[in-house]
């Protein structure tokens, strides 16, 4: 579903990406892991269409700037950044109208009840807090019913009940068919749900594994064996 | 040594050092070095070939609307959370360490002057338009000085209507009454004098030497301390410059003394400008934009389908930031003072003046537009659709404020002056073509630098970018113009502006139709 080969990212002199190829198939979920400024938000927008790159990146087979890609591709970003004078409710229409959904409310109602989003439907974009803006843009990425998803730290300033919800969202959308990628430090999040990790340092993948090419499955483990000299131990 | 002169000295140094390490924000500083010397060349020959077309003194309702609008802002900060003279470092590491807080806050004031000295420089590159009055570069090096000061003023005025109105509703309400009044006695006098002789200029003489200035605090008093001092009269202008400098150390004094414990009363100022920075390193140029005032709502729902919704979107987000619509507090200050303008001057101005000094303040306001700040989030880019029609739909409202505007400053003035209907028409067209015009420059900007450089030196090409774009354009319309002569040459001159504005619009939107395509999501760079 979400095909990634041979990009490479430049700023200039420096290579934020280098080389990276991944593959996400329906129903998977890649997990990235790496420490801060190892080039994982700047992968994840050039797959999102928001930054140019070398190489190819494919949704279902449709470059990822084409509007057929778009239309199948949801986004998190790892700064919530919602219009200040909308409220959560238009939020909801304005990606609806702008994707030209049909029948869109009655599973925005239904995210915004997971979410516990439904009695502030008609407060503005400034006046939530950074969790409930969190929230509001997974809604709205999830809102299209999209076949490939990039979450971008999402777990970041949610509460533990929305933290929950998500879970369980992104558990169903595994079964429904959708690939997604997570990027997280947070990584006992994932430990329930991933099958696929790429674990970045310097702007390259360092290590990818399935889940069953890992002995005992302990993503944690792996991230600082490769991540840390010395630390954690062979895997 | 003193924590604070620490503070001062390294952070100098510091930027110095940084030049070496960004040769972008060198050149930078030459271009602006070699600006200000191209301006000081051009003033002085200004100077040496021509007294002026309009008296000196007609700057001072010019400068003092322009003034008007940072005292708006200034009395709005105030009554809101107060201006900040400090950084959230200072907050974090200074105002919890063993220093003296009155050295604290003069600390603040150096730093305030060096803000104010980098936010009046723009006024350095007016010589050209300032020579109209007859003003050298002395002179615009004199109104460069009052803005700082003015500047300065203001933001201590600031501190101090947030010190003495924080939580206080029934103190805010007659700040607020206050805040109009002290214009009445000015602007009373101005329109007796008016009616009495017939003409604007010897009621502005008059005012000039009238005492009944000294109610119009900060602002009046700069603009009145710098027109004197351009004209020559160092005594008045000294005067008007020694009040508003005693008026800060009162202002100052004042703080200190009722509120020796001034830290809270900076610290919400302080924290608010940190969150706007912060949202604004982030891309979130949305949130930056947001201001703290309640917002009722009342109507929601938005219309259109695809990217015909970025309009709606747009027309919603405006009528809900302000009831009245496109009719902001800015555009309400600037026709304010152009319909003052076009009535005491009806008969020394023309509406052809009227939309030069419009075109170049439009120069600045077009990157306010929504659609210009829509680039800076993912949705414009995700959503999907054409690239070329989702720049024009998220352009749209500003293309309808830009139309509106024409009408309330070029139209309702151009009647007020009897202008002839042609020429305000043909104005009102240059304006909105011109409009056209700088929005497209922006996004081709964006597709050469591919949005991956700073925001100062992405301004200076934007800005010689738009010179060598109308030069052209503008010399032929004013040699044609010319040459035809009287009402027939501004009509061929304003003929010829708006088709080349136009040309060169369509020519750059054709040109960047794929920048939402082919350019990195920008980001702010410092």
């Amino acid at each position: 579903m979400i095909q990634v080969t041979n990009l490479t990212k430049r700023y200039g002199k420096l290579i934020a990406n280098q080389d990276i190829s991944l593959t996400v198939n329906p129903g998977e979920l890649t997990v990235l892991l790496g420490p801060n400024g190892a080039g994982k938000s700047t992968l994840i927008k050039c797959i999102c269409g928001l930054l140019r790159f070398d190489g190819e990146i494919t949704i279902a087979g449709y470059d990822n700037r084409s509007s057929e890609a778009k239309r199948l591709l949801g986004y998190v970003p790892e700064m919530p950044a919602l219009y200040p004078m909308l409220t959560v409710r238009e939020h909801m229409e304005f990606i609806a109208r702008a994707y030209e959904l049909a029948e869109w409310e009655p599973l925005a109602d239904e995210l915004l009840q997971r979410f516990e989003l439904h009695d502030k439907q008609n407060k503005l974009g400034k006046e939530l807090s950074k969790g409930m803006q969190q929230k509001v843009s997974i809604c709205c990425a999830v809102l299209t019913k999209p076949r490939a998803v990039i979450f971008d730290e999402p777990l970041v300033g949610l509460d533990p009940h929305a933290i929950r919800e998500l879970k369980s969202l992104i558990a169903e959308m595994k079964q429904n068919g959708c690939a997604m990628i997570v990027s997280t430090h947070m990584i006992d999040s994932v430990e329930e749900n991933w099958d696929t990790t790429c674990i970045m340092t310097a702007g390259q993948i360092a290590r990818a594994c399935r889940r069953d090419e890992l002995e005992g499955g302990d993503l944690e483990k792996l991230y600082f064996s490769i991540t840390e000299k010395g630390g954690g131990g062979e895997v | 040594m003193s924590s604070h002169f620490y503070l001062i000295r390294t952070s100098i140094k510091n930027r110095f050092k940084e030049l070496r390490r960004k040769p972008g924000k060198l050149i930078l500083y030459l271009l602006v070095i070699v600006a200000i010397v191209a301006s000081l060349i051009i003033s002085m020959i200004g100077a040496n070939h021509s007294t002026g077309s309009y008296p000196v003194i007609y700057l001072l309702p010019i400068l003092f609307g322009f003034l008007l609008i940072f005292y708006a802002v200034s009395i709005q900060k105030g009554l809101a959370s107060g201006d900040s003279i400090f950084e959230m470092s200072d907050v974090n590491l200074l105002f919890v360490s063993p220093v003296n807080p009155r050295a604290t806050l003069l600390y603040g004031l150096i730093r305030l002057l060096g803000t104010s000295f980098w936010a009046g420089f723009f006024l350095l590159f007016q010589s050209s338009s300032l020579a109209n009055f007859g003003v050298g570069f002395e002179g615009v090096l004199i109104l460069f000085g009052a803005f700082i000061l003015n500047m300065a003023a203001l933001t201590i005025l600031s501190l101090l209507i947030y010190s003495t109105t924080n939580g206080r509703p029934a103190r805010k309400r007659l700040l607020r009454i206050l805040a109009v009044a002290v214009f009445i006695p000015m602007l009373s006098y101005f329109a007796v004098r008016f009616l009495s002789y017939g003409n604007a200029l010897s009621a502005l003489n008059d005012l000039m030497e009238s005492p009944v200035l000294v109610t119009a605090p900060i602002i009046g008093w700069t603009s009145a301390g710098a027109i004197s001092l351009i004209e020559g009269d160092l005594l008045s202008g000294l005067r008007w410059i020694g009040l508003l400098v005693l008026s800060c150390l009162g202002m100052l004094y004042y703080i200190i003394q009722s509120r020796s414990d001034y830290y809270e009363d900076v610290l919400v100022a302080t924290e608010t400008v940190f969150e706007k920075k912060r949202a604004v390193a982030e891309g979130n140029l949305q949130a930056a934009g947001a201001t703290n005032a309640k917002v009722r709502v009342n109507k929601t729902g938005l219309s259109g389908a695809g990217v015909r919704v970025f309009v709606y979107k747009h027309l919603r987000e405006t009528f809900r930031q302000n009831r009245f619509g496109f009719f902001s507090m800015y555009m309400t200050i600037i026709a304010v003072c152009i319909f003052f303008f076009s009535f005491f001057l009806r008969d020394k101005v023309d509406v052809v003046l009227v939309l030069q000094i419009l075109m170049w303040i439009q120069v600045f306001m077009i990157g306010t537009g929504r659609g210009l700040m829509e680039t800076y989030s993912h949705h414009i880019y995700m959503i999907p659709g054409s690239p070329f029609r989702k720049l024009i739909w998220s352009n749209m409202e500003l293309m309808l404020r830009t139309a509106m505007e024409s009408v309330l400053f070029l139209g309702i003035p151009g009647i007020i002056m009897k202008s002839n209907l042609v020429v305000v028409l043909s104005s009102m067209v240059v304006y909105v073509f011109f409009s056209l015009m700088l929005l497209s420059i922006n996004y081709l900007s964006m597709r050469y630098t591919e949005a991956n450089i700073s925001q100062g030196i992405l301004l200076v090409i934007y800005l010689i970018a738009v010179l060598l774009f109308l030069a052209p354009g503008l010399v032929a319309a004013l040699i044609i113009g010319f040459s035809a002569g009287g009402l027939k040459g501004t009509l061929i001159g304003l003929f010829i502006l708006s088709a080349w504005e136009l040309a060169v619009a369509v020519s750059c939107f054709a040109l960047s139709r794929n920048v939402l395509h082919n350019c990195d999501m920008p980001t702010i760079k410092r």
